[in-house]
């Protein structure tokens, strides 16, 4: 059973010619364990889909599968949300929070819970401080410590690290790393954060428009949009021309720029060379990053 | 329906109430000043021999009490729109009828609490209130379902329509006591407009009010009439408030008001 089965999901707002399409026919699944990330420039319609997730929207069409049940509170006590500039009572503290949540979701000991994410996010000192006066990051890590409490099969992450300073961005990311693997947690991502998305999810969804355009691991979507990638390699001398020629390179002095295809290539690459009586000095493989992709992906369209 | 849900809300709200500082004032001065006024005015117009000043004070004792169970428990409402904090908790297992029950016993459980006070004052300043108990408690009950049914139905309109009709939460008591013919009989107003005040839910409460501080006698039609409009209201206001829920999940207000 995935744990996110989204069928044919359209979302129309409006009527008339003011009417806006927030979403069609959208359909795809996350899989179990998985960190699945949500990608698409503003207005694709990743709010849209995640409102849908946590039934504070209806769709027009389709179906909703949020671990085996349509989304509503009997499942919402299975998984978690945490979404950066996440809101609670500013008069009250972090303590007052976890433990109003605690209490929601049942959590047996709730008090050895509580300490534990507490310690883990590194907390302690803000237990006491109203939640009005505490900075981004801080509220953000109050947000995780409630996402957590409940230990949740499934957690969705709507820009989580929006905003954050890049070390708590970085605790963010490790963070997520190790309830995925050490507690098999299924996590849907949104994120603007390209190297973030890259960094964390095994599989991504290309929102543009509304539509599902693209869908898949990260290697592959990429491959499917470039097909290719660089390798130069610095040589112990400049390359013959016979050399050049026959990997279709570009030379710079001792450097050779060679596109391969498939990741089979480069292992032929190195031997060939070694074969020509080069020694290599150094390697560098310029593979599109996930940011390349958006930029090609938002171009094509 | 989860009874730790509505504990949780309620335990959440009281903290936060306990922390607001403008939310204690809310829920104790204004009333409290109300009942002193128009007590020393009963005081005073006593001097006159007029029993004005006792009647203005027992419907207005009813009126605080009704204003406070709704107004709080639409205003408890609003304090999770106003901090976008809806969200986290309705998707945290919390149905939309544990919600609103659990705002809706907040509420009650304060105006009850405040209006058991206003009572001793107003007893004090001579509202004879004590010797007819029973009614009065009868009447407390009555105005205490028609402040559930408008909270109910201002919540799924505020729901529904958005942050900025919030002010409902304030203002719609202040309407409904003033075509609810407060300090004077039904009877004197046009025969046209008499028709609004027999629908409104608060006009057969300010009626028992009256007859409370004058010493008349309460016929047991109005108290059974004054019921059967409570229960209108309360029966009529939870299917509106799950379709203004649905609706809102349909339009797309609930997900941009939830925060």
């Amino acid at each position: 059973m995935h744990p996110i089965v989204v069928k044919h999901v359209s979302k129309t707002f409006g009527k008339g010619a003011r009417a806006v399409r927030a979403l069609h026919d959208v359909s795809f699944e996350i899989r179990d364990g998985e960190i699945f990330g949500l990608l698409g420039p503003n207005g694709a319609g990743k709010t849209t889909l995640i409102n849908i997730l946590l039934d504070l929207l209806t769709p027009d069409t389709g179906t909703i599968e949020i671990l085996g049940q349509r989304p509503g509170p009997a499942v919402f006590s299975e998984m978690n949300l945490v979404a950066g500039g996440s809101q609670f009572h500013w008069a009250l503290t972090p303590a007052d929070i976890f433990t109003f949540f605690a209490k929601l979701y049942e959590i047996p000991r709730p008090k050895e819970r509580i300490a534990e994410l507490v310690r883990l996010l590194r907390i302690e000192h803000l237990m006491d401080r109203k939640f009005s006066w505490l900075s981004t990051g801080e509220k953000l890590r109050v947000a995780f410590v409630k996402a957590m409490l409940n230990k949740p099969r499934l957690l969705l992450m709507d820009e989580p690290t929006l905003g954050l300073d890049p070390d708590v961005a970085r605790m963010v990311r490790k963070e997520v790393q190790r309830i995925n693997r050490e507690e098999g947690t299924t996590i849907l991502l949104t994120s603007h954060y390209m190297h973030e998305v890259e960094q964390l999810c095994d599989r991504i969804g290309f929102l543009y428009k509304g539509e599902m355009v693209d869908i898949g691991e990260v290697k592959d979507v990429k491959l499917k949009h470039f097909g290719s990638y660089d390798v130069i390699l610095t040589l112990d001398k400049e390359p013959s021309a016979a050399f050049v020629q026959e990997h279709h390179a570009r030379a710079k002095g001792t450097k050779v720029r060679v596109v391969l295809t498939t990741e089979d290539a480069m292992s032929t690459l190195l031997a060939q060379t070694h074969q020509a009586g080069y020694r290599i000095r150094d390697i560098a493989i310029k593979k599109p990053t996930l940011e390349d992709y958006f930029v090609k992906v938002l171009g094509e369209r | 329906m989860k009874l730790n849900n509505i504990l949780a809300i309620i335990a959440n709200d009281y903290r936060i109430v306990r922390k607001v500082k403008w939310r204690i004032l809310e829920v104790t001065y204004f009333p409290l000043s109300t009942v002193l006024i128009w007590g020393l005015f009963s005081l005073y117009s006593r001097a006159y021999a007029v029993e004005a000043g006792l009647i203005v004070l027992i419907v207005n004792l009813f009126w605080s009490f009704s204003q406070l169970a709704q107004q709080e428990a639409n205003i408890l409402i609003m304090e999770d729109l106003w901090t976008s904090s809806l969200r986290n908790t309705l998707t945290s297992g919390v149905s939309q009828t544990e919600y609103i029950l659990a705002k809706l016993f907040m509420s009650s459980l304060t105006a009850v609490v405040v209006a058991s006070v206003l009572m001793v004052i107003a007893n004090a300043f001579g509202a004879p209130l004590s010797a007819r108990l029973g009614t009065v408690v009868l009447l407390a009950g009555i105005s205490l379902l028609c402040s559930i049914g408008l909270a109910v139905i201002i919540a799924g309109t505020v729901v529904m329509l958005g942050r900025e009709y919030g002010f409902l939460s304030w203002s719609t008591m202040q309407l409904l006591v003033f075509l609810s013919a407060p300090f004077y009989s039904p009877a004197i107003l046009p025969a046209a407009a008499r028709w609004i005040t027999e629908i409104m839910p608060f006009t057969y409460v300010f009626q028992a009010a009256r007859a409370i501080a004058t010493g008349a006698p309460i016929p047991n039609g109005m108290l059974v009439h004054a019921f059967v409009i409570a229960m209108i209201y309360v029966v009529a206001a939870w299917p509106y408030y799950f379709w203004a829920f649905r609706r809102a999940k349909k339009t797309g207000m609930l997900a941009r008001i939830a925060g």
